[in-house]
């Protein structure tokens, strides 16, 4: 490809603008001895200034409103969603340390009274084990009574 | 307050930043997604739905990153997404330059109702129907570096493609504006 | 005022006053009866012994605080709140109110059209009508935009976005 060609490619980005400084250096050089090229580039400008000088549409007010008004609702939500989780892992933290308590509790209740009826069964470990299994067992089939009573509750909705 | 102060304030939860934001921007998005989909009634829509997503997604914003190409990304996601449901042949890519054959005859055999479209409804100035006619990625970059006067490394952001690529398609949407505007109004042209 | 204050305000007044009574009383208790009962505590020292009985009370005031935010809570959001009050006091180890912050239901929303509060999940406002959501053209019921097709009798939903909402 010869180096008329060449620069005939630059042209149209020329008016664009967007040539590095030795593409812009080497089209400029070689405008000074072409005025076809010359040509060219005014033409290319006249396009460039036209695509720059093409009216803005605008979007309706009413859009706009309504934009801003989904948005913030969003933004409700996501703030509601984050306090959430803090809520949840709180709520989380708050039942283990119970649970926690819960043992000496148990071995300060009794550590005397096992211990009146029979002393091989003051065994604390025995006793934070059965008080936590039935605690979770509680637990678990109220979890899964009141889910399935909420989804009973929501499908009739 | 500047940009910069306005996108910390959002992060935080500040709806005012919101209204500024939009006040900012509103205007230039509009434009963009009209440029892309070039239905006023789907670009409305889909500027709603930036925003949207805007809300849903500025707590992930890094805020090194630029704004604004972000922002228009979130856009350009939203309006290619659109597009590929609605008018998936409107994404084809051009077959590059074969010869003989004239990219206005081309289009007006592809996108006849489009032009027909044009016709009817008022649009001003023959360079934004010329416009209207080239394939969508040329219209994004023309719209970027002309009307949004982003720079290159922007507009390579914006899109995801590198930097060359930008320039090139940049240069071969120039062609076919051009090579549009000769063939569907011959003579002088320009508005 | 922060979200944490706005929250705390949920929780009725007699459920600070009970938690408060408790507080000091668990803690005397402890201090001063079951501590010095157990073999092994009661050779701490007394500060660790002081710090001991009031940290579990303020646990217990926790818990006494927290069953008055279900009740309160429930109340606000239209639940069966006694219900609820009961289950998070009664299932032991904090489990009934981790259930009750799991399956609560989002707050009541103000009706676009009559201002009244309406509970979240409504199609329609039971007061004035108002659609509070997009439905489907053909079954009625609630859908969400960017859906395609209606969940509940499968027609397709207009592109552009549905209806009023």
């Amino acid at each position: 490809m010869s180096d008329h060609e060449k620069i005939r490619e630059l042209l149209a980005l020329s008016a664009a603008d967007a040539l590095t400084r030795e593409e812009e250096e080497r089209v400029m050089n070689h405008l000074r001895t072409c005025a076809g090229c010359s040509a060219e580039l005014d033409n290319w400008r006249l396009l460039a200034t036209g695509m720059r000088r093409l009216p803005t549409p605008q979007p309706r007010p009413q859009i706009v409103e309504r934009a801003r008004a989904q948005a913030a609702v969003r933004f409700a939500e996501e703030a509601e969603h984050r306090w959430h989780r803090i809520v949840m892992m709180g709520v989380i933290l708050f039942a283990w340390a119970l649970t926690l308590i819960s043992w000496p509790v148990v071995r300060l209740l009794t550590g005397g009274l096992l211990g009146m009826l029979d002393p091989g069964l003051n065994h604390a470990w025995l006793g934070f084990a059965i008080v936590t299994t039935i605690v979770w067992m509680t637990g678990g089939a109220a979890a899964v009574f009141l889910s399935l009573q909420q989804r009973r509750e929501r499908s009739l909705a | 307050m500047g940009l910069e102060g306005e996108v910390a304030q959002l992060q935080r939860g500040d709806l005012d930043a919101l209204s500024a934001l939009l006040g900012r921007y509103q205007n230039r998005l509009y434009r963009y997604l009209l440029r892309l989909v070039r239905e006023p009634a789907e670009a409305e829509d889909l500027f709603q739905q930036t925003w949207v997503r805007v809300a849903e997604k500025i707590r992930q914003y890094d805020s090194k990153r630029n704004f604004e190409a972000w922002l228009f990304t979130l856009a350009r996601n939203l309006a290619f997404d659109h597009l590929r449901r609605i008018r998936p042949e409107s994404l084809d890519e051009p077959i590059a330059g074969m010869p003989g054959e004239s990219p206005a005859t081309r289009l007006a055999s592809a996108e006849r109702p489009v032009l027909d479209g044009i016709m009817e409804r008022e649009r001003t100035g023959r360079l934004a129907q010329a416009l209207e006619l080239l394939p969508v990625t040329h219209r994004e970059v023309l719209t970027l570096r002309f009307e949004e006067e982003m720079k290159l490394k922007e507009i390579a952001e914006v899109i995801g493609m590198p930097l060359s690529t930008v320039k090139t398609r940049l240069r071969r949407a120039l062609d076919r504006l051009r090579k549009t505007l000769e063939t569907n109004y011959p003579g002088e042209v320009w508005p | 005022m922060s979200r944490f204050q706005k929250e705390l305000g949920v929780i009725p007044r007699i459920a600070w006053i009970i938690g408060v009574l408790v507080y000091f009383g668990l803690g005397l208790l402890l201090f001063t009866v079951v501590l010095p009962s157990d073999n092994h505590m009661r050779m701490w020292d007394p500060s660790l012994q002081f710090l001991c009985s009031f940290c579990i009370a303020l646990v217990l005031l926790a818990y006494v605080l927290l069953a008055g935010y279900v009740y309160g809570d429930a109340k606000r959001r239209g639940m069966r709140y006694v219900m609820w009050t009961l289950l998070a006091i009664f299932i032991p180890d904090g489990i009934g109110i981790i259930l009750y912050f799991i399956l609560r239901v989002p707050m009541p929303r103000p009706c676009p059209g009559c201002a009244r509060d309406v509970p979240s999940g409504f199609v329609f406002c039971p007061h004035c009508g108002t659609p509070l959501q997009a439905t489907c053209s053909n079954c009625g019921r609630g859908v969400e935009r960017g859906w395609s097709n209606c969940p509940h009798c499968g027609t397709r939903l207009p592109s552009g976005g549905v209806q009023p909402a």
